[in-house]
């Protein structure tokens, strides 16, 4: 015999539109963790890649030997596939004889559409952590107004309404709220952070998209006066 | 069945580590509220002599003999055997059960109508026994109301649950002594019911003191929330 204001006995206990709620809200915070540690992941990973492949770009090596280094690597992170399109648009454009400014703008267009490639990457799973964080919260007041209503319903057959015959509804009722905050808290949190984390990446790419874009200009330029 | 590999490749660890989260959450939170909860109040009183010397009362009857082919005719000896004496034991149980309550009604009856003779000098018929009766039960009702306005049911009570609760009360209609004779398996709920008994105390008793000796010194009360949602 012992108390039994156990977690599972509360959850058990509830009636089984709050538990459908209950379970599928668990189901969710199950998904949106494996989500953030999963994004959590594969961000520091970009934001490590990001600032190696900088020093590795900035150590003075030609860019030739860079991108036949990077173009012999069997899967390129973010930054190295911006750097791959562009160069490799660049040499295309001046095998052809293209004149500077149409060099340029291919690269330009090239590079854009990588970048936004790579984003979209990023922000994968991000838009189904918002959402979850932003109703997670009401899936869980859906259950718990349920459960009172139920509870309240049982006071139908009561001569006297006392405290204690709603009470023990409204404890297993509010149960669901308490799951849906837990959901959506982490939810949210890692929303904001994450992306925030893709803005500073984005910029990052960004910037050495047009640090690429001066260099290679200025290759033009020496190349074909 | 390459791109799956990849997926699940990309997605085990993040899946291990969430479940591996949820888990550690879940067990903690279970462990917190066990240490956190307050100590079971487990004071159950042993019946009073009264009731015992009821107890002692209870005659040696006769083991009835059941016969083991009528329950179980194609079993092997020994399970015959065994069978037997479980029908035996049971059966002896029931009719002791049975004598107990027997004699325990009759001694009620018979000390209801020679309080009732006593007061009113009267031959004893069907209509003056009833009349008794509804005097008990008015007091009986009185009684259950002020237990059940007083008493507060904790979250953890379900519908099944039930607790038998041994009262006694002093002639005055003061609260003796409450505790618990059969426990509903919840410290909490068993709380309620004693808290309920001791609040709602004193009780109004009759002035008879045989009408008090035969319901209201010591009687059992049973607590069941049967009102609940569950």
């Amino acid at each position: 015999m012992n108390e039994p204001l156990s977690v599972y006995s509360l959850i058990a206990g509830a009636s089984w539109p709050v538990l459908a709620i209950i379970i599928g809200l668990m189901l969710a915070s199950l998904v949106s963790w494996t989500m953030i540690v999963q994004r959590w992941l594969a961000l520091s990973r970009a934001l490590r890649d990001l600032q190696s492949f900088e020093d590795f770009f900035w150590s003075g090596r030609n860019l030739r030997d860079i991108f036949s280094d990077i173009s012999n690597e069997a899967e390129p992170t973010g930054i190295e596939s911006v750097f791959l399109a562009g160069f490799s648009e660049f040499e295309r454009l001046s095998e052809q004889n293209a004149d500077a400014d149409a060099i340029m703008t291919g690269v330009q267009r090239a590079t854009r559409v990588a970048v936004t490639r790579e984003e979209m990457n990023l922000e994968l799973h991000l838009g189904f952590l918002a959402t979850l964080g932003s109703t997670a919260p009401y899936i869980g007041l859906f259950g718990t107004v349920i459960g009172i209503i139920n509870s309240f319903r049982s006071l139908v057959n009561l001569s006297q309404a006392t405290l204690a015959s709603v009470a023990p509804g409204i404890s297993e009722a509010l149960i669901a709220t308490a799951i849906g905050l837990f959901v959506a808290i982490p939810a949210v949190i890692a929303f904001n952070r994450f992306s925030a984390r893709v803005e500073v990446l984005t910029k990052g790419y960004e910037s050495f998209v047009d640090e690429l874009i001066s260099i290679l200009f200025r290759a033009s330029q020496a190349r074909s006066p | 069945m390459t791109s799956t590999i990849a997926y699940v490749r990309r997605y085990a660890i993040a899946f291990a580590v969430a479940l591996l989260l949820h888990v550690t959450l879940f067990v903690s939170l279970q462990a917190a509220i066990e240490t956190l909860a307050p100590e079971a109040d487990r004071t159950i009183l042993e019946p009073r002599p009264l009731k015992a010397r009821l107890i002692r009362m209870r005659p040696q009857v006769a083991v009835p003999a059941v016969s083991s082919d009528v329950i179980a005719p194609q079993t092997s000896e020994a399970d015959d055997e065994k069978k037997a004496s479980d029908a035996i034991d049971l059966e002896d149980e029931l009719t002791q059960l049975e004598r107990l309550k027997k004699e325990r009604e009759a001694r009620l009856a018979e000390l209801r109508s020679r309080a009732f003779r006593d007061a009113i000098g009267e031959e004893l018929t069907a209509e003056t026994l009833e009349a008794i009766e509804d005097v008990s039960q008015v007091y009986i009702t009185e009684i259950y109301l002020a237990i059940v306005q007083n008493w507060s049911r904790p979250p953890s009570a379900r519908n099944d649950m039930s607790a038998i609760v041994l009262v006694e009360l002093f002639p005055t209609g003061d609260l003796n002594s409450v505790g618990v004779i059969e426990s509903s398996g919840d410290a909490a709920f068993d709380r309620s019911a004693l808290n309920a008994v001791r609040r709602a105390a004193p009780f109004a008793v009759p002035d008879d003191l045989a009408l008090f000796e035969a319901s209201f010194r010591s009687f059992t009360l049973n607590f069941k929330p049967q009102d609940l949602l569950r």
